[in-house]
């Protein structure tokens, strides 16, 4: 090997030494970061709307819940507090649900029946419990706080035609573990938005439990870039399965927080 | 009756002349055939046995699928030492739970236990309510342990079901939706023990308990066949020895029981057929019926022999003159067993095929092999000739007989035996008709043990169901509904041998209770629709969707009061479900709902029902067939009425013994009283051909009875006395149902026996009958007859 080829080589070594961080640099954030954003993506100073609830059990029988929605965010900026209201069924019409989050602690949860003209705080500690008797969560309505998982980015896969990171994460602590009860979720978060569009949702022992899927994602507030995903559907490996339907949803109407106490819960009917 | 006799001995001489050939090619066949009994599988599943439409099952697949609780297993930890407060007990609690949980098959929304996700405490105070897990976490104080133990004794649901009064026990209960992926029974057992037996300890006993820890047993038990049986052929043996004196008194008669039994067990994993735990008895049966015909031709064999001096000519002459009454005894009875096929249910079909492929099997050894064999084998010498036709204690008592009968005697035998059949049928209508898993063990069987352990404390290991049914979606929604619902379940919960009846109610009364601070004036049901409605969605708010799965439907259309109770025998089943049909007929009639009983044990009960009457049609239909093939046989009414009783005689006499001794008519003991039927017709036959041909060499009614009677009359013996003592230690195997055959086989065998010895020849005797008499002229026209007619 003569000398030129050799200086050749050591600088094609160099080059390539050298082009690893330039590569990093311009290539995708990590993983936190792309949950961070998806948390924020879709986070609203307060909204309003409707929402149809779809339970479908493993035979395929439905059931439908109508329901009028106000939410608002806390001042943390981080927390939601919301306010859901029975329409239908005609037996349980007026039924509300007050739901107020506390990020790191027990959120609050009030629940008003019409029938008995009260309203009475509910105590349930596991965010694992079902939300409204469907196959969402808690946990899954509300977004849990982006430190509460550790998060990889596992790649990069089209769903339905868009670019998507694939980010695997699992829980941070004990606590996040036992409360929420998965092991490991996977979500492809779309690149244009960092909306949400697929989460894999597995049991502790690791298996696959259901899979969350958001469509007919718009963008509902242009000026923060925020954005709603106004279908959703979570399929159980059990078989059954929910949709939540969001219509006539506004964004920034400038909903009172008087509105998110349990004295109103019971007035507002 | 010539003209066959020609074509057999035509046919016995071929197979003599080339034995080696018969041997051969019947030891390929029996190799062949004995292969396949690899592929037979011992398969116990209920649904399978049963007709699918039977209205018990319909209604109980109705429930399990929508609710489940077919198959309800209970692991209870009993403490010895304090209560099942201590977070030893509940770590274990919390550790079985998860891992059965993980068991494939498993209904998650119907594990429950005090860890079980889907076992809620609902919990009012002045502010608010809890609806939450009732112990998502062990109690690391004593203070919070405190609170557990208040919760669980405080609550209704959970009292008696998950934790004793006392709280000395404490139940993990699971539910499963198939038996497939597991293993069946045994696999889920054996999954339960892997899961529950590291948890045993010094203070800490666990108990197993519920219908799949049953059904697991009784495969265990029935295994057990495999050592009964070769005991039961030792014994023989023995008997067979003290009878013949000879080896081959004893090889002979043992190798065509084995060889049928290998035949038609090979040929039912030929034709892919299942045998279940019942049918495992049924190869006794084929062994008593082979040995019986064997021992028939070698008597007969020994007999000739001495008259010949010749051992092919003795091989000839006996296989031909009984072959003919053996074949048309085993034909008949085969054609008997044959019939079952029509039945809807499987294991009374497979019953009957066993049984017909078995007597086929030994028909066919016995003109074919063994006579092969017997050329081959060197003759009987002087000494075991003179050994073999030494006198035993059976021919005093034949003589006995027979001289009796002559001396016009036969009268007081048949009066006798009339007394002890109107006995015997008094006794048989005091027959109680039940059966239950439980009862085919013995009082001392773990399985007993650990369900008397555990209903001694808690709600009872077995279930049943009340499905309750609305005309229209959301019908469960109204009150007066769950009022009737709530009445029937308060009447239920009065009944005899009910530990607990959970339904909806329970958890509406817990949710208004709670809803109005803890009042327990308020522990009633809500007032109205909307507020059942409200508290449906309130409740679906604190746990998982599956969470009323158990109870009630998705369109709360349907509801289910699950029942426990202690016992599963029929007779409490079946009274319990007629209670509660009873108690809806009176007082429910006007409800918007419907009730109707079903699932869990009924299941046995249908099973049972369609298998006693099943067993009790099949006596009747094998009974037919042999009369009518008896008249067939004989060309006479007479004849198919003489076969048949020997065999009403051991029927009836075998229900009279149930009836004294207070054994029930269940599964187990109908079909033993149906295998009575395929050896009681055999000693007829037998006893009635040999007369005929005694009266057809021109002896008169006198002559040919006694020849009858020492001859194949002794042959009788020999088999009835060494098959019943071959059974009679069947009476020290630690399961019942061995027991039960134990008694009633001997029983069978002993009273049939006696019957076509004593009864029968009595009323020949008497009546005379022209089917007996009149071949005598035939003798001349038989030519292959001229051998036997030096006498």
């Amino acid at each position: 090997m003569n000398c030129q080829a050799m200086r050749g080589s050591r600088a094609a070594i160099l080059a390539a030494v050298l082009a690893v961080p330039i590569a990093a640099l311009s290539g995708p954030p990590d993983a936190r970061e792309i949950m961070e954003k998806s948390y924020y993506a879709g986070r609203v100073q307060d909204s309003t709307g409707s929402a149809s609830l779809v339970l479908y059990n493993a035979s395929g029988q439905k059931r439908v819940r109508e329901t009028t929605s106000v939410g608002k965010l806390a001042a943390n900026g981080k927390d939601q507090m919301r306010v859901i209201r029975f329409a239908s069924p005609a037996d349980v019409k007026g039924t509300g649900f007050l739901l107020i989050e506390h990020s790191g602690g027990d959120d609050d949860m009030w629940i008003y029946l019409p029938a008995l003209r009260k309203v009475r705080r509910l105590v349930a500690k596991e965010k694992s419990n079902s939300f409204m008797g469907s196959e969402f969560s808690y946990a899954d309505i509300a977004d849990p706080d982006v430190d509460e998982y550790q998060h990889t980015l596992l790649g990069e896969e089209k769903i339905e035609d868009v670019d998507c990171w694939k980010i695997g994460s699992t829980p941070a602590n004990e606590k996040v573990k036992e409360e929420q009860r998965y092991g490991k979720k996977v979500s492809w978060i779309r690149k244009d938005n960092f909306m949400a569009v697929k989460i894999e949702f597995y049991d502790l022992d690791g298996s696959l439990l259901k899979t969350m899927l958001a469509r007919d994602i718009k963008e509902v507030d242009q000026k923060a870039h925020k954005w709603f995903a106004h279908f959703r559907e979570m399929r159980s490996q059990s078989g059954r399965r929910s949709e939540l339907v969001f219509k006539n949803l506004k964004v920034n109407v400038g909903v009172s927080a008087d509105l998110f106490t349990p004295q109103t819960l019971e007035r507002e009917r | 009756m010539s003209f066959t006799n020609g074509v057999l001995r035509r046919y016995v001489r071929w197979v003599t002349d080339q034995p080696r050939l018969v041997i051969g090619a019947i030891t390929v066949v029996a190799v062949l055939l004995g292969a396949e009994i690899r592929k037979l599988r011992i398969f116990l599943d209920p649904d399978r046995t049963l007709p699918a439409s039977h209205p018990v099952i319909v209604l109980g697949n109705r429930i399990t699928d929508v609710f489940g609780g077919k198959y309800v297993l209970l692991v209870s930890l009993e403490v010895k030492q304090g209560d099942v407060f201590n977070p030893t007990t509940l770590a274990k609690v919390q550790r079985i739970t998860k891992k059965i949980g993980e068991l494939p098959g498993v209904i998650p929304g119907n594990l429950l236990s005090l860890s079980a996700k889907n076992v809620k405490d609902i919990v009012g105070s002045a502010e608010g309510m809890q609806i939450d897990r009732v112990m998502p976490e062990i109690p690391r104080t004593a203070e919070a342990m405190e609170a557990l133990r208040g919760r669980v004794h405080g609550n209704d649901i959970m009292n008696g079901l998950l934790v004793s009064a006392d709280g000395k026990m404490t139940s993990v209960l699971s539910d499963y939706s198939s038996m497939e992926k597991l293993g069946g029974f045994s696999g889920l057992y054996r999954r339960i023990q892997e899961i529950a037996a590291p948890e045993q300890d010094a203070n800490t006993e666990i108990h197993l308990a519920g219908l799949p820890v049953s059904l697991h047993w009784m495969g265990v038990y029935s295994g057990r066949m495999r050592f009964v049986f070769p005991l039961a052929m030792v014994t023989i043996a023995l008997l067979l020895f003290f009878a013949f004196r000879t080896g081959q008194g004893v090889a002979i008669p043992l190798l065509t029981a084995l060889l049928s039994v290998a035949w038609s067990m090979g040929m039912m994993g030929l034709l892919h057929i299942d045998l279940d735990p019942f049918n495992l008895m049924t190869p006794i049966l084929i062994l008593a019926v082979a040995a019986g015909h064997s021992v028939q031709i070698l008597k007969r064999y020994y007999e000739e022999y001495g008259r010949l001096k010749d051992n092919k000519a003795a091989v000839i002459e006996s296989t031909t003159q009984v072959g003919v009454a053996m074949l048309t005894a085993g034909l008949v009875a085969a054609a008997g067993f044959a019939s079952l096929v029509t039945f809807k249910t499987t294991t009374i079909r497979a019953f009957g095929l066993l049984t017909a492929s078995g007597i086929v099997a030994a028909l066919i050894i016995e003109m074919t092999f063994i006579p092969a064999l017997r050329v081959l084998l060197a003759p009987p010498g002087e000494e075991k000739a003179r050994k073999e036709s030494r006198r035993t204690i059976f021919d005093p008592l034949l003589e006995g007989i027979s001289a009796r009968i002559r001396a016009g005697k036969g009268g007081a035998i048949i009066g006798a035996f009339a007394v002890i059949l109107i006995a015997a049928v008094a006794l048989g209508s005091r027959v109680r008709t039940d059966n239950s898993l439980s009862a085919l063990f013995s009082k001392g069987s773990p399985v007993i043990r650990d369900t008397l352990a555990n209903n001694a404390r808690m709600a009872g290991a077995y279930v049943m169901q009340v499905l309750v049914e609305g005309r229209e979606p959301d019908a469960l929604k109204d009150p007066q509904a769950l009022r009737d619902m709530e009445a029937l379940q308060e009447h239920i919960s009065g009944l005899p041998n009910v530990g607990k009846a959970i339904s909806l109610v329970d958890f509406m009364r817990k949710m208004n209770k709670a809803m109005h601070a803890d009042d327990p004036a308020q522990e009633v049901l809500p007032a109205t629709k909307d507020l059942v409605a409200q508290y449906l969605l309130l409740y679906s708010m604190s746990g998982d969707p599956g969470d009323f799965d158990r109870v009630v439907d998705f369109d709360y259309q349907r509801a289910v009061i699950t029942i426990y109770v202690k016992k599963d025998n029929y007779a409490a089943a079946g009274k319990l479900m007629a209670d509660i049909d009873d108690y809806v007929r009176k007082n429910l009639s006007r409800s918007s709902l419907t009730f109707q009983v079903g699932g869990g044990i009924s299941n046995g009960i249908a099973l049972s029902d369609v298998i006693i009457h099943g067993k009790v049609q099949n006596i009747l239909q094998v009974s037919a067939i042999i009369f009518l093939a008896g008249c067939l046989v004989f060309w006479s009414i007479l004849g198919g009425f003489l076969v048949l009783l020997p065999l009403i005689v051991a029927v009836l006499f075998n229900f009279g013994v149930m009836g004294a001794s207070g054994i029930w008519l269940s599964i187990s003991t109908a079909t033993i009283s149906a295998m009575a039927l395929g050896i009681g017709a055999d000693y007829a036959i037998y006893f009635l051909f040999r007369y005929r041909e005694e009266m057809s060499r021109g002896a008169d009614w006198d002559t040919a009875l006694h020849v009858a009677m020492t001859t194949s009359g002794k042959a009788v013996l020999f088999v009835a006395s060494s098959i019943s003592l071959g059974y009679v230690c069947l009476v020290f195997s630690g399961f019942l149902i061995h027991i039960y055959l134990g008694v009633l086989v001997p029983t069978t065998m002993v009273v049939s026996s006696v019957g076509a010895l004593t009864l029968l020849p009595a009323l020949v005797h008497a009546i005379k009958p022209r089917f007996v008499s009149k071949l005598a002229p035939a003798r001349t026209a038989d030519p292959g007859a001229s051998k036997g007619d030096g006498r």
